[in-house]
């Protein structure tokens, strides 16, 4: 490392046009502040000086990639330790990933293939903008355009009609309107619940559960284009892979399986899985497993996803077998919603 | 590398810059979206002018916002302006990352003169007005101050190098450097620019 240099006040007097330019190298940089810190006539100078320079800067401005938007805000994470703003890094990164995916779609000339969901990829789009904006409304945020219908398929039908002509990176711009108010909901220590689609769930729930379904539609979207799907990472898995788990009452409850006085254990394995001892029945207690379903966390997820079907995942029973068939069978429920 | 932004005295700062400085310390994510939205393409058209590399350029201003979101009290509004704030640090690191690369390009010897890598900016350049008067203030210096500011500042060179490569004394390089910046300051302040 050079050592630093000493410099006279007429040394740096002079070396002000390179320092505001960046233009010393790092020990004559540092030299010089020593000597601004006091002399407060050189430092207004340099000051002048850098000012100037951020304007020269200035000439080149460019309109920057889309991501680089969501890539800033998505490391906006005050603290991970927070729950909600662990939920709202992963609906942030799996929003960023939707939204690529969509990008390529495009350009592919894709938007009208039909995806695994039966809508075409475009109207697809049009249904997460549909989707994001129904948990924006339900807590109490206004995002246009502004549409009462609250069932799904009929609020994307909405959508669809609304938005026909206007070009995917218009839907995708209406889409990321909702996304970021849904965000800055879900981190705004103000408020706590949201109630909608027959849920009613906390801020960091809320958003896992945008974030769950945007993942599995950017996964269809990736199979429209040829590409294998694109699991989270581990520590996003385990939010979504422990929303499963601890949903899976109410999912049998939807599906009506409910199995009163018995217990199920859910072990998913892989990076991101975990166990939930769960009762079979809504508001009971957990007592003792009647049986333990294990399972991988990705296929588990895929299947809450409705994108596996029960027989297709691989999985291990220990103990009554029907009441694991039930398991199974409930698993896809919540995204059915 | 020099990561700490320097801060010097100067006008009086904005509303607009103290409220976002104060709502970044509160860690309120949608200031910093808001700054972004402002800034973004100056930044981003700064990096990828001295880089010339889109990858790069989009890796430095993700720091550059990153290191405000981390660290807003780094910033004072009452010595020198979020624009020039923001534009130093990508400037520096741009510098930084462009005097990196010449190291390890050396350091790996030879290799085929890379050239110059332009990158498309027509169809994307949105230059924000007030540049405008700057290109102005830069095309009216003198050429030798002209091209010793470019080198410096936009080709990532120490004055060192500047003198090297227009064959002068280090001492004229510095002053050319010191003059041209003069001027432009000048210019900008006889048109009321905001810092």
């Amino acid at each position: 490392m050079t050592p630093q240099p000493e410099l006279s006040d007429t040394d740096v007097e002079e070396l002000l046009g390179a320092y505001a330019l960046d233009a010393c190298d790092p020990a004559e940089a540092a030299a010089v502040e020593v000597v601004l810190a006091r002399r407060p006539d050189l430092a207004a100078e340099a000051a002048r000086l850098a000012n100037a320079a951020a304007w020269i800067g200035a000439t080149e401005a460019l309109e920057p990639p889309r991501g680089l938007r969501a890539a800033v805000m998505g490391t906006t994470r005050p603290d991970p330790d927070d729950p909600n703003e662990t939920a709202v890094a992963l609906y942030r990164t799996q929003s960023e990933q939707f939204e690529e995916a969509a990008r390529l779609v495009a350009d592919a000339g894709g938007l009208d293939e039909v995806t695994t969901n039966g809508l075409t990829a475009y109207e697809l789009v049009v249904h997460e903008a549909a989707q994001e904006s129904l948990l924006a409304q339900a807590v109490g945020r206004t995002v246009v355009p502004e549409v009462p219908t609250t069932d799904i398929d009929a609020r994307t039908r909405d959508f669809v009609a609304l938005l026909d002509d206007r070009s995917l990176v218009a839907v995708l711009d209406v889409w990321r309107e909702s996304v970021d108010v849904n965000c800055g909901w879900a981190t705004d220590s103000a408020e706590g619940v949201a109630r909608w689609r027959g849920l009613e769930l906390d801020r960091a729930d809320a958003v896992v559960v945008r974030a769950f379904e945007t993942w599995i539609h950017a996964d269809d979207l990736r199979r429209v284009l040829g590409q294998p799907g694109r699991p989270p990472v581990p520590s996003h898995l385990a939010l979504m892979a422990d929303l499963a788990g601890r949903s899976l009452g109410a999912s049998l409850a939807l599906v009506g399986r409910v199995r009163p006085g018995k217990t199920a254990r859910l072990v998913l394995t892989g990076d991101g899985g975990g166990a939930w001892t769960v009762p079979m029945e809504p508001g009971a207690t957990a007592a003792d497993p009647d049986v333990t379903l294990t399972a991988d966390v990705v296929d588990w997820c895929l299947l809450v996803g409705d994108r596996v079907s029960p027989s297709a995942i691989p999985h291990r029973v220990d103990g009554d077998a029907a009441l694991a068939a039930d398991l199974l069978a409930a698993a896809p429920a919540l995204a059915t919603l | 590398m020099r990561d700490a932004v320097t801060v010097h005295p100067r006008t009086v700062p904005t509303q607009w810059e103290c409220t976002a400085r104060e709502r970044l310390m509160r860690r309120d994510g949608e200031a910093l979206g808001e700054v972004y939205d402002q800034y973004a393409s100056f930044v981003y058209g700064l990096a990828l002018r001295v880089i010339g590399d889109r990858h790069a350029a989009e890796d430095v201003s993700q720091d550059v916002f990153i290191a405000l979101w981390e660290r807003p009290a780094a910033f004072d509004p009452a010595r020198g302006s979020l624009r020039t704030w923001l534009g130093t640090l990508a400037h520096r690191r741009s510098v930084d990352w462009v005097r990196r690369e010449e190291a390890r390009r050396r350091r790996a010897e030879r290799a085929a003169s890379r050239g110059d890598l332009p990158p498309d900016v027509e169809e994307m350049a949105t230059a924000l007005v007030t540049a405008e008067r700057v290109r102005a203030a830069l095309d009216l210096l003198p050429p030798d101050q002209q091209s010793a500011i470019h080198l410096a500042y936009f080709g990532g060179k120490t004055y060192r190098q500047v003198a090297e490569v227009l064959a002068i004394p280090e001492g004229t390089a510095k002053s050319r450097l010191r003059l041209g910046l003069r001027r432009i300051a000048d210019a900008l302040e006889a048109q009321g620019a905001e810092w």
